[in-house]
């Protein structure tokens, strides 16, 4: 099994981070994961529409068994054909402020979703 | 010979239709009258509507097993006799079988929790009977696991009762909200300083 994991220190804080595979055969590591955590960003391939359904159904899955908040990365922003935050936010049945754009190769645009996830705990 | 030859050529008898051998299921019995099922028992006892649905379902998706047919003979007694005729109930099982096929990537998590609001009502009989069932385990809020446990339906189907319930307005997942936290709140307020100040604000996306 693959999981990415790594660490950010702010300030005096160290935070760590946890990354996991969306396939649903992994989704008793998605629990673990979530149970008790600051929050999570759940990223979405932009130029990759297919993929959608399964985001929805990750999404639903998580927010109906833990309390944590929550904001979705759109990614590939930098592609030619690719949707908006604010599309996938209607296809998400989420609220606009939830989703935010960034291109993951661009570490300024990277931090967005951490950004509004914190912006959002205030 | 599957179910779904099976059943035509008995449109027009009267009788129990009896199969077994089926993979890992205990033998069920069918009783036709007048092109119309009247009544499924499994191991000799009668099941709710909901349950018959997903039996039929259930044998229709089945590659082997084996049946004999005893002309006239009829239950005991049915407490909830179906009516079903046999047409329909097979073209309505074949259909929600193709369509749980199509859906399949879009069918909710097997452990999403659901909840349904209030007093709802749909004009669908299949739908009608599922919410039948599951009305106060939804009201509380249940997953498809649950409510198929709770209620004997096969789980792929109770996913595709809720999407359809979903897709109607009638049940929505339930969305857990984060309590107001002053600690996590003033801890946000640091780390959003912190991260500001290392990244520049954040960039443009």
């Amino acid at each position: 099994m693959v999981m990415d994991f790594g660490t950010l220190t702010l300030g005096d804080h160290l935070l760590y981070l946890f990354g996991t595979p969306g396939q649903e055969r992994f989704d008793f590591v998605w629990d673990v994961l979530a149970e008790g955590a600051l929050g999570m960003v759940l990223l979405v391939r932009g130029d990759q529409p297919g993929d959608f359904p399964h985001a929805r159904r990750q999404l639903d899955y998580l927010l109906s068994r833990q309390a944590v908040p929550f904001v979705v990365g759109v990614t590939r922003q930098d592609q030619p054909q690719v949707w908006g935050p604010d599309e996938v936010a209607l296809y998400l049945r989420q609220p606009f402020e939830r989703v935010v754009a960034l291109n993951a190769t661009d570490p300024a645009s990277a931090v967005q979703p951490l950004l509004r996830w914190l912006e959002l705990m205030l | 010979m599957p179910i779904t030859d099976l059943l035509p050529l008995l449109q027009h008898k009267d009788g129990a239709l009896e199969l077994f051998n089926l993979d890992r299921h205990p033998s069920v019995t069918l009783f036709l009258r007048g092109g119309t099922l009247v009544c499924l028992q499994v191991n000799g006892r009668e099941v709710p509507p909901i349950q018959a649905r997903a039996k039929i379902a259930l044998i229709a998706s089945l590659r082997r097993d084996a049946f004999e047919f005893i002309p006239g003979s009829a239950p005991r007694h049915c407490t909830n006799p179906l009516g079903w005729p046999l047409e329909g109930l097979l073209l309505a099982t074949v259909t929600m079988q193709d369509e749980i096929q199509e859906m399949r990537d879009r069918l909710p998590h097997p452990d999403t929790i659901f909840r349904a609001h209030g007093d709802v009502a749909t004009n669908d009989p299949r739908l009608a009977e599922f919410l039948d069932r599951a009305r106060h385990a939804l009201l509380q809020g249940a997953s498809a696991r649950q409510l198929a446990e709770a209620i004997g339906t096969p789980l792929d189907q109770t996913r595709y009762y809720l999407a359809a319930l979903r897709q109607d307005g009638f049940v929505e997942v339930v969305r857990l909200r984060v309590k107001a936290n002053a600690r996590a709140s003033k801890l946000a307020s640091r780390l959003l300083a912190a991260l500001r100040q290392r990244f520049g604000g954040g960039g443009k996306s």
